[in-house]
């Protein structure tokens, strides 16, 4: 009895250990914005954490999970949350442009998908956003 | 407030687009403005000073109708600016009223235009109308009835008026850009307009024989609510339904 309950707490101890190891399968997120007019800042969340904030003419680089990722977009004040989804794989780098968009007393920043092309030809001219997790080169 | 297009919540794809920029041609434009103005008369003040009056404060709050259309980049605006309310100022027993009409042109070019904002420059002509009333406060007691007979107390002046200032004006203007076919939007002009000629002051009760002339100027920043209707044809707003 006293071998198995030192067994049991063994692999508890194991299975708790393995769950605190960070997570091997990563992939990366390219958020930018190209120079836009008097254009606002505004908070990302990544599954509902803050991950950063972007202002204009600024790119965040970030190492996520892998599996289904919800990245939002909030502004300050009059603003609407923005949303994008899309499913992460192991290794690959996914690339989002956002834009603000102005309406009359509102302001979302929309969010897309892009292709490695089109965002590597944008990103030439903009600049990293600092973060705990920034990689500042974006290729 | 969170808001979530529908299929939103399916993966996001690289087909995925972000919206163009919009380009209307052509849109009609009705416009609301509250402006802070500063009016400069530097004549009537000298008058006032010299004669121991304080004379208004510089800055008073009016209000601004205009409408105009645009056409690709140009934007002509016919404006009609009014005083909120007579403003009055009491100092050292002297009261002063005062009140600005003003009609005139703007006609724009942006040379800026971007996915969410335009800033123009403009350049307009028009004509104003400054009114001016003086009186002295006084405590003497007369039957209300015997009000239109009792003659002003000294020093009273119940018009003054600078009429027919035909003045240039300049602007400058953020605005939001139009992005539907039925757009409302918010925009802020800063502008500065000046008498082309010096105008004597005149009465409509006394009729002077050696007034003083002052040239109008005026500084304003009007805050401007919008409503625009935008369109690729000139006159097509009847026949489709507005989104």
């Amino acid at each position: 009895m006293k071998a198995m309950l030192i067994l049991l707490s063994l692999m508890v101890s194991i299975g708790w250990r393995a769950e605190e190891q960070p997570r091997s399968e990563v992939a990366k997120v390219v958020i930018y914005r190209q120079r836009e007019f008097d254009g606002g800042g505004y908070d990302l969340k990544l599954n509902g954490k803050l991950l950063g904030y972007l202002p204009q003419n600024r790119f965040l680089k970030v190492t996520i999970p892998t599996g289904r990722v919800k990245i939002e977009s909030e502004g300050a004040y009059l603003s609407d949350v923005k949303m994008v989804f899309f499913t992460a794989e192991q290794g690959q780098t996914y690339y989002i442009k956002a834009v603000e968009d102005i309406d009359f007393m509102t302001r979302a920043l929309l969010m897309a998908r892009v292709s490695e092309e089109q965002a590597k030809r944008e990103l030439s001219r903009i600049k990293p956003m600092e973060t705990a997790q920034t990689d500042q080169n974006h290729d | 407030m969170a808001h979530m297009a529908a299929g939103q919540t399916t993966d996001s794809t690289l087909l995925d687009s972000l919206p163009r920029k919009s380009n209307f041609r052509f849109g009609f434009l009705y416009e609301f403005g509250l402006n802070t103005t500063a009016t400069l008369l530097p004549e009537m003040r000298s008058f006032f000073r010299a004669n121991q009056i304080k004379p208004l404060a510089l800055s008073a709050g009016t209000v601004n109708l205009n409408f105009g259309v645009r056409i690709n980049r140009i934007k002509v605006m016919v404006q009609s600016q009014s005083s909120f309310f007579s403003r009055t100022v009491s100092t050292n027993n002297w009261v002063q009223k005062n009140g600005i009409n003003s009609q005139g042109i703007l006609v724009g070019y942006d040379v800026l235009n971007s996915f969410n904002k335009r800033v123009f420059i403009y350049v307009g002509l028009g004509g104003a109308e400054y009114n001016l009333s003086l009186y002295r406060k006084g405590v003497q007691q007369i039957p209300f009835q015997s009000v239109l007979q009792t003659p002003p107390s000294a020093g009273s002046v119940p018009s003054l008026a600078l009429r027919n200032v035909g003045f240039a004006e300049v602007a400058l203007e953020f605005s939001q850009r139009e992005k539907r076919k039925a757009s409302a939007y918010t925009a802020t002009r800063i502008g500065y307009r000046t008498g082309m000629v010096k105008k004597a002051w005149e009465s409509d009760v006394y009729t002077f024989t050696n007034p003083i002339k002052d040239r109008f100027s005026q500084f304003y920043v009007q805050f401007i609510f919008a409503y625009s209707l935008n369109g690729n044809r000139f006159v097509p707003f009847s026949r489709k339904p507005f989104r």
